[in-house]
């Protein structure tokens, strides 16, 4: 079996345990709810909201790189440190965390293979206590937007479809049939998909353990819709957690240069005015059921 | 303290396919509902009894999946 494109980014959970006591790596829990945490941790493990901490809630935005700064500096974060991310939800919230990490341009950031759940799975050691580190005085670089796709990217892609877009949400998201995941609120007017878009579920990328499926299965899931790599990948789900996930199996796991994320989402282009969009099954199998019609 | 006793029950919901999963942390027994369209938990709940920490996360599930609406276009049809 091939090893992934940038296996440093990923650590097992027998690796976790093993560092557990290393003052060098800090794990860091970010879920989708914050109480999974307070239900019990990986021991050493501090929190982040990604409401609260992660998020500009006025602007939209991902923290601003002082923000970024204190938050870091309040867990104890130094630039020398290997920060391990894990998360519920197969690490939805923990993805998106890496990549505001990657644009603050982090040294060395990884995600707990399988998250939370295979963690919880494989009966492992978890803590309600809550450590307290030293202060650190955390200087980020300036970020790095060139691992993000903004709106004009998205427009100039459906346009002259220089990059390959990639819906990662569930397929009644894709097709319009519903206008968020099942159970979470709706934030858009309209159901469907940014046009030429390619469906393909971030689950289709996780084992039943929350880990991420081997490279020769990713490179086919992502090459069985056109995906190799060979022109920019833009992914994208509702409000870009789930895209980050993607993000990060593309850039890191497939090696896949030029991916950004669109974090803008589907909250941003479903409610565009006068955007395009296509509702129902993605273009090459909607021309399939017009020929077998 | 570990995550034990693990209990998994798939089934439909107000129309949407869930997963309901039960375990106990020391003391604290813990259910999550997860929507299996999505991968995601959409309710988590706590209680000393597992019968209750199912039954609260159940109903919130419930109450989240009432909102969700189904649109009513014709699936085939693009544009």
């Amino acid at each position: 079996m091939s090893q992934y494109a940038d296996p440093q980014v990923l650590v097992s959970t027998e690796w976790a345990e093993e560092h557990l006591n290393d003052p060098t790596v800090r794990l860091v829990e970010v879920d989708v709810e914050n109480d999974a945490y307070d239900q019990g941790h990986i021991p050493g493990a501090i929190a982040w909201s990604w409401q609260r901490e992660l998020s500009d809630q006025v602007l939209r935005d991902v923290i601003p790189r002082d923000k970024f700064e204190q938050l870091l500096s309040q867990t104890g974060i130094a630039r020398d440190t290997t920060v391990v991310l894990y998360g519920d939800n197969n690490n939805w919230f923990a993805a998106w965390a890496f990549w505001q990490l990657k644009i603050y341009g982090h040294p060395d950031v990884r995600l707990l293979n399988g998250g939370r759940k295979k963690w919880l799975l494989e009966g492992r050691e978890l803590t309600h206590d809550v450590p307290v580190f030293a202060f650190t005085e955390y200087r980020a670089q300036e970020p790095d937007y060139s691992l993000r796709a903004f709106l004009p990217d998205v427009q100039k892609a459906v346009r002259d479809k220089y990059a390959a877009l990639v819906d990662v949400r569930s397929p009644q998201e894709f097709t319009g049939e519903i206008l968020a995941p099942p159970g979470l609120p709706e934030t858009a007017q309209r159901g469907g998909h940014i046009p030429g878009a390619r469906s393909i579920p971030w689950g289709k990328a996780a084992n039943e353990d929350g880990s991420f499926k081997s490279f020769e299965e990713l490179k086919e899931l992502y090459a069985n819709e056109g995906i190799e790599g060979n022109k920019p990948i833009i992914t994208y789900c509702r409000i870009g957690e789930r895209s980050s996930y993607s993000w990060f199996v593309l850039k890191y796991l497939l090696g896949y240069r030029n991916v950004t994320n669109y974090d803008g989402s589907w909250t941003e282009w479903g409610n565009l005015v006068a955007a395009p969009i296509e509702r129902g099954i993605a273009s090459p199998l909607r021309e399939a059921v017009a020929h077998a019609g | 303290m570990r995550a034990e006793n693990w209990n998994k029950q798939e089934f439909e919901l107000e129309g949407w396919t869930v997963k309901l999963t039960s375990y106990q942390i020391g003391q604290t027994q813990v259910a999550e509902v997860e929507a299996v369209a999505s991968g995601a938990v959409i309710a988590r709940s706590t209680d000393q009894l597992r019968e209750q920490a199912e039954k609260t996360a159940l109903e919130n599930a419930r109450k989240r999946l009432l909102r969700t609406r189904r649109t009513d276009f014709d699936l085939t049809v693009g544009g």
